[in-house]
């Protein structure tokens, strides 16, 4: 790691280079086939209100160059660098959150992207959306995610890239989408020591013990999706099916029973999914109505403590696991007027058989509310995101404000507001982390 | 039942009997004349011109080509003179769908970087009794949005044209329709004469889903193509004026090169500019498809 000066000459120097490189590769390139390239530059702070520190300083850099082959075919390529200066300030970071959660340098996308006339290709490593619903993902789970910062970044900016054929063929109305993909790569979680670690998803207990992933580029831990859609009488409608691996990491143990007592000898893994569902969109006078369903076999779920004892002892072939078919669904009504738009989702989330001796909930349900309003020809946008967990009583809410000072330059400020009872659970657990942030983006 | 003015005929015919041959004849032509005259509506015989509703029926079935592929080059002007510059393709291409015409579009945006890709596919139906179809693709999110009817009148990504602009198909059956006069408009040192016809939205949801209660469009009478449209709210005043300049004929087509959109409530103006445009080249029907704008083909 660099110190400060290091860090931001280092950020500098390669700008300035790649800046150099960019002409010199237009230059090169100019012709028929076309390339270009672009940057984007972000500056994000954050204060947590609580705590009054900076809880992040981090400077992001995106390098996008593309070249265009000619009218059906061009590549394009994504870079981005990151590095969080509030790890240098800070003398309270290990040396091993550090490691993990002050820089990062990956390939964001890099793909060929070919087109005849009723087929598409995009091959490389690609990130996929799926379904119809703002800020919860129901049908949109073909990529795995970043929560380096929970749930508060976009989902855009926290999809894991991942390698694979994407294939579209298209049959008069409707179009047939398979991806095939060949790595692996589970949710990312925060590390141990940062503000939004997870110790509902990944407890600290299981840090570091045995984890048996899917082989990347192996035949038979391949991922396949595929999605078809179209339009029945009027109503936007997809049918999708990803035969997958749980990005969540399930925790199986294989108990030794030993003199001195038991030795529960866990391991992580990642079960194989077959995720089914569909999504639908409409209009009804000056309402858009959407939704997105979906069935989900193949998933195992924690025990809880008492249960998991039992389990153990008398079906410890089940490894402390119980499999309950489970079933999402979401439903949304969006209305729109005089660049208002204000949306509400309401997202239900259900495991079914005997669901007592889970550790989560049979029932999840979640409500979401949207608002945003575009000033002054889109040069400035007054947004409100707020989602509330009916089961934990626990709320989020995201104000913010983007102005775009010009084409170049974008400005948001804006906040994260956690209102949650005391407790165990997935949101209740950042009650605390309430903060305030500012982003300049420039892109060029 | 006689009318007054038949009964006037039946004196004067009377009359005739009694006057020389010459002026009979004479009188007999007019008689006959007056009788036709008295018979015909009075606006068959006066009317040379179209009706209003006629004449924007002649709008909507202008020919505008089997596809085009327009590039664009769209400035942004506000009050300070201040300018912001957009780069844009557009497609379109008429289909036959079950035996109905659908008119397809679709509109990406290439620069500047904060909202390259954002794109509107529309299906504008020419039966009336379905609202035409409209997505807003949004690359930020990697994800196609349904727009409803009521977001017609909206601004399209931060410029002074609406989605109904963009979409550039005319739904003749959303108005009623009112001769005004015929007038002369000067444009770029050019006179042309026009129809000056005035256009309500049929219902109050279409004047509230398209932003104004009545609108006065001229129509060049030579090409029938609606060169400026005037557009009232509902106190009667001049919200905003959208025009067509350098009126180029390409492939056979009369082409607007230059499309203006001035708000006159804030003193913003748009210049949509056609730097290059192709029509009938048989686009692939794959193009009219929300997944064009997801996979962000066109570059």
């Amino acid at each position: 790691m660099c110190n400060l000066y290091h860090c931001i000459w280092k950020i500098i120097v390669v700008s300035v280079i790649l800046l150099e490189q960019n002409v010199v590769w237009a230059q090169t390139f100019a012709g028929d086939n076309s390339y270009s390239s672009h940057f984007d530059l972000r500056q994000e702070a954050a204060l947590l209100v609580k705590e009054e520190k900076l809880q992040k300083f981090r400077s992001i850099l995106l390098f996008k160059p593309e070249y265009v082959f000619s009218s059906n075919i061009f590549a394009k390529l994504i870079f981005r660098a990151d590095y969080d200066f509030r790890y240098d300030w800070d003398e309270n970071y290990s040396a091993a959150t550090k490691d993990q959660g002050q820089s990062q340098f990956e390939v964001r996308e890099a793909v060929l992207h070919w087109s005849q006339k009723n087929t598409n290709w995009i091959i490389g490593k690609q990130r996929i959306s799926w379904g119809k619903s703002d800020g919860i993902r129901l049908l949109d789970v073909i990529n795995p995610l970043d929560f380096r910062e929970f749930i508060l970044e976009d989902f855009e900016d926290s999809k894991i890239p991942l390698w694979m054929f994407n294939r579209t063929q298209y049959i008069k109305e409707w179009s047939w989408q398979i991806l095939t993909i060949f790595d692996f790569e589970p949710n990312r979680f925060a590390p141990l020591g940062t503000d939004y670690y997870d110790n509902f998803n990944n407890p600290a207990q299981v840090d570091g013990i045995q984890e048996e992933s899917p082989s990347d580029f192996a035949l038979r831990d391949m991922e396949i999706g595929n999605q078809l859609s179209g339009s029945l009488g009027g109503i936007d409608v997809s049918l999708n099916h990803f035969y997958t691996y749980d990005d969540n990491f399930v925790v199986e143990f294989y108990p030794e029973f030993t003199p001195v007592g038991v030795n529960p000898n866990p391991r992580k893994i990642f079960d194989r999914l077959h995720f089914v569902g569909s999504s639908f969109s409409s209009t009804f006078a000056s309402w858009v109505w959407r939704g997105e369903f979906a069935s989900i076999h193949g998933r195992r779920f924690a025990l809880n403590k008492e249960e998991l004892t039992r389990s153990l002892q008398n079906e410890p072939d089940k490894h402390g696991l119980s499999e309950n078919p489970q079933f999402l669904g979401l439903f949304a009504l969006d209305y729109s007027n005089n660049d208002w738009f204000t949306s509400m989702q309401f997202f239900s989330d259900w495991v079914t058989g005997s669901t007592k001796k889970l550790r989560r909930e049979r029932v999840e349900q979640i409500v979401t509310w949207l608002v945003h309003r575009d000033l002054r020809y889109d040069t400035i946008r007054l947004r409100l995101f707020s989602l509330y967990s009916l089961d934990e009583d626990a709320w989020i809410n995201q104000p913010k404000v983007i102005y775009h000072y010009n084409d170049l330059l974008a400005i948001t400020v804006g906040a994260d507001l956690f209102s949650a009872r005391d407790g165990d659970g997935f949101f209740r657990q950042f009650k605390n982390k309430n903060r305030f942030f500012v982003t300049f983006r420039y892109q060029i | 039942m006689f009318r007054l003015s038949e009964i006037r005929n039946l004196k004067a015919s009377l009359i005739v009997l009694r006057i020389g041959s010459f002026q009979r004849t004479f009188l007999l032509f007019s008689l006959g004349l007056t009788c036709l005259v008295s018979i015909l509506p009075v606006d068959q015989v006066l009317a040379n011109q179209p009706t209003a509703l006629e004449i924007m029926q002649r709008v909507g079935e202008r020919e505008d080509g089997e596809d085009v592929e327009w590039d664009m080059i769209i400035t942004l002007r506000n009050r300070l003179d201040e300018k912001r510059t957009r780069m844009a393709k557009l497609f379109r291409k008429d289909f036959v769908v079950k035996g109905e015409i659908q008119t397809r579009q679709v509109t990406v945006f290439l620069s500047p970087l904060n909202i390259r890709g954002v794109g509107m596919l529309s299906f504008d139906y020419k039966n009336d009794v379905i609202d035409d179809d409209m997505w807003l693709y949004l690359p930020a999110i990697k994800k196609m949005r349904r727009i409803s009817a009521a977001e017609r009148g909206d601004n399209f990504v931060g410029t002074d044209f609406t989605f109904e602009d963009i979409k550039q198909g005319f739904a003749v059956d959303d108005y009623h329709y009112k001769f005004i006069e015929e007038t002369i408009w000067k444009a770029e040192n050019q006179k042309f004469e026009v129809y000056r016809i005035e256009a309500i939205p049929k219902t109050d949801a279409l004047k509230s889903a398209l932003g104004f209660d009545r609108a006065e469009i001229l129509v060049r009478k030579d090409i029938f193509m609606r060169v400026e449209q005037r557009f009232f709210d509902k106190n009667n005043i001049l919200t905003r004026i959208n025009s067509a300049h350098d009126v180029q004929k390409i492939q056979e087509i009369w082409t607007a090169m230059r499309l203006e959109s001035y708000n006159i409530l804030n003193n913003h103006r748009t210049v949509l500019e056609i730097t290059g445009a192709v029509y009938n080249q048989k686009l692939p029907d794959s193009l009219f498809h929300e997944r064009t704008l997801v996979s962000e083909r066109i570059r």
